[in-house]
């Protein structure tokens, strides 16, 4: 069973994992929590339903026009509600509260257009089928959000070590001031790194609609953990939000698994408060100055 | 801060003056009732279908004649299956519209919610499809005078699964997967594991999930682990289809057994290979032919049946047509004679059969319907007579 779990514990991971990423991406620049990016998540689900169900059951396409919704969501959150506080100088404590603001706005707008019923990808792609290794059972879906997921997380990583782009982002994320003074334009800097997270949240919630449903709160329940494993890891850390996607995800399925399901959430926040005592800046996090 | 303390005074006063102004009109040409359920959010399919009953059972009776010879107005709103709401909501019906009674709402948390402002103010409520016991008696065995329910309880939903499952079916080894922190799921869980127990059936396990789970192949890998001959799921339509798909994505073949919030089109669309075979105690025997009328009424008005997410329209009707004869036999809609009339009532006609309410606990009788789905639909396999 150790071994089904482990992998139960892997899948569940990675899909915290794409969220993370964009959290303490997003996080690392701006220094404030994007309480709005489970909106991404759950429109992104949605939009997948719609083309799977409507127009062409196919998962790459699928894929794709998650992503691309996702990027579009993502950015017209910035300019609509994050752009128009910082040009006014507004503290990001406030950031944090237009962004939580935004996602029970939007939580509730599906509501009433869609209905709170949940909706359910078609079954062609849900019957994949399964992989069975010994005694235990890997979904083909799961392999396939594992393998897109860590191909995804690597090309960022590349793309923030070696590109242009990543060395301004890699320079912003020390100090967003002085890299403007630098001449690095951080209004276009902030889109662009709004683009990347928004891009992994269309994926992430892509597969959480094929795995768990399209419905409106799918976006809110993701929150806390993504929150959880991006502070374990390090806030602002890319591969401590990796890291920690997927201690979470195995340490919730092990805890369900072996001491009690009903315990599992007691262990996940008292991890983080652990965490936060022994070591507020998280496994892989560097400093931990006061941000919202 | 005098400042503060006069305007909130007058605010206050001015409030109740408004409540006083509106209770008064109470005695208008009409009799006022109240109806609260989620209109909204995750549970709003099984609220607007016992809204949309209700609204046809009210408009039936006002172009016969209405009640006591006055017209029946009703009075909604929607308490997104929150118990906060719940209770705001029946403050609301009982200060501002001045309603003489309240029907609903169908859940057990937020039932719980409403009949504390109930018991408060007086006015009685009918309670639909809310089972778990201790909406109508309370944890000291004491039973809340103002609150009733046309429903079964948890108590005799989880008896009859259990002894069909032992006694019919022949299963002796049963896991559970309840939802901790639902009041409904967590009566039916103890009812299911008391019964099972009793019988001489062994429960393997009791595995929990949380409200927004969705992820609960953790839970079921422990479960297969056991290799249980059922696995009983007392959930809402959402975590049925992502449990059992999850199940059976993880190769465990067992049956699983249910309750009445099974009886979902939802659930066979989105996880029909998976439930085949299951078997769960409906709240109705939605293949009886005294529904008839019911059912073409609904579908003439509404362009759909009343029936495809479960069974709580057919509940409203129920719930209405008691607090009519209650009404009627009070011979006033002051809401303490109608709280009077409604104990003890007896040999209402129901959707399927009499109704008649216990006046020690306030509960009813019902036949069980129990369904399985075969070829992935709902099918009624037996009657299952209401134990106490």
């Amino acid at each position: 069973m150790f071994i089904q779990q482990l992998i139960n514990g892997l899948a569940i991971g990675s899909v915290y994992a794409l969220m993370t990423v964009g959290y303490s991406l997003i996080y690392s620049l701006m220094s404030f929590t994007n309480f709005a990016h489970g909106v991404v998540v759950t429109v992104c689900a949605y939009v997948g339903y719609f083309v799977l169900t409507f127009f062409i059951t196919n998962i790459p396409v699928g894929i794709l026009v998650a992503l691309v919704s996702g990027v579009a969501v993502s950015v017209l959150i910035e300019l609509s509600t994050y752009r128009p506080l910082l040009l006014r100088n507004a503290k990001r404590l406030y950031l944090c509260i237009a962004g939580l603001g935004l996602s029970i706005m939007v939580e509730n707008l599906i509501i009433i257009i869609l209905s709170g019923r949940f909706k359910s990808y078609p079954s062609e792609v849900l019957s994949l089928g399964n992989l069975t290794v010994g005694n235990a059972t890997i979904g083909i879906i799961d392999l396939v959000i594992l393998l897109v997921s860590v191909v995804a997380l690597v090309c960022l990583e590349v793309y923030i070590r070696t590109s242009k782009d990543g060395l301004a982002i890699r320079g912003a994320s020390f100090s967003l001031d002085h890299a403007s003074i630098m001449g690095i334009n951080t209004d276009g800097l902030m889109i662009k790194v709004f683009a990347i997270a928004g891009a992994l949240a269309g994926i992430a919630g892509f597969f959480c609609g094929i795995k768990y449903t399209a419905y409106p709160k799918l976006g809110s329940s993701l929150t806390n953990k993504a929150f959880i494993s991006a502070v374990l890891g390090g806030l602002g850390s890319l591969p401590g939000a990796i890291i920690g996607s997927f201690i979470l995800g195995i340490l919730e399925v092990l805890v369900s698994g072996y001491i009690s399901s009903t315990l599992r959430d007691v262990f996940s926040f008292s991890l983080l408060v652990v965490i936060l005592l022994v070591k507020p800046t998280g496994l892989l996090g560097k400093s931990s100055e006061d941000k919202a | 801060m005098k400042k503060v303390i006069a305007l909130l005074t007058a605010a206050v006063l001015s409030v109740s003056l408004l409540a006083g102004c509106n209770s008064d009109s109470a005695d208008s040409g009409t009799i006022r009732i109240g109806f609260v359920g989620p209109l909204t959010g995750d549970s709003q399919p099984w609220g607007e279908a016992q809204l949309n009953e209700i609204k046809l059972c009210v408009e039936n009776l006002n172009n016969n004649g209405g009640v006591l010879g006055k017209e029946v107005e009703l009075f909604y709103y929607d308490n997104r299956a929150d118990n906060i709401e719940s209770a705001n909501a029946a403050k609301r019906l009982i200060q501002e519209d001045g309603v003489c009674a309240i029907l609903g709402p169908n859940a057990s948390g937020a039932a719980n919610a409403m009949a504390s402002v109930c018991d408060e103010n007086s006015v009685p409520m009918i309670a639909t499809n809310a089972t778990n016991p201790s909406v109508t008696v309370d944890d000291d065995g004491n039973v809340r005078p103002y609150v009733f329910r046309v429903c079964l309880t948890d108590t005799q939903f989880g008896e009859s699964i259990a002894s069909y499952a032992y006694s019919e079916m022949g299963l002796r080894n049963v896991a559970i997967l309840y939802e901790v922190g639902s009041d409904y799921s967590m009566g039916l869980e103890q009812s299911f594991t008391a019964s099972f127990e009793s019988l001489g059936g062994t429960i393997l396990t009791t595995e929990g999930y949380k409200t927004d789970d969705v992820d609960f192949r953790a839970q079921l890998s422990a479960i297969k682990e056991l290799n249980p001959d059922a696995i009983f799921l007392p959930a809402l339509y959402k975590q049925i289809v992502l449990a059992t798909n999850q199940a059976r994505e993880l190769g465990e073949d067992a049956i699983f057994l249910g309750t009445d919030s099974w009886f979902s089109d939802d659930v066979l669309a989105a996880a029909a290979a998976s439930v085949e075979g299951a078997v769960f105690t409906a709240a109705i025997d939605t293949e009886s032919e005294e529904l008839a009328d019911i059912k073409a009424e609904y579908l003439d008005a509404y362009g759909e049946e009343i029936d495809t997410m479960g069974t709580t329209g057919y509940y409203g009707y129920d719930a209405f047509m008691v607090l009519i004869a209650a009404i009627e036999k009070a011979g006033s809609d002051d809401p303490t004679a109608i709280r009077d009339a409604l104990e003890g009532i007896t040999d209402v006609e129901g959707c399927i059969g009499p109704l008649s309410l216990d006046a020690d606990t306030h509960n009813t009788q019902r036949v069980v319907a129990i369904t399985t789905v075969e070829n992935g639909a709902f099918k009624t396999i037996s009657l299952y007579g209401g134990s106490k």
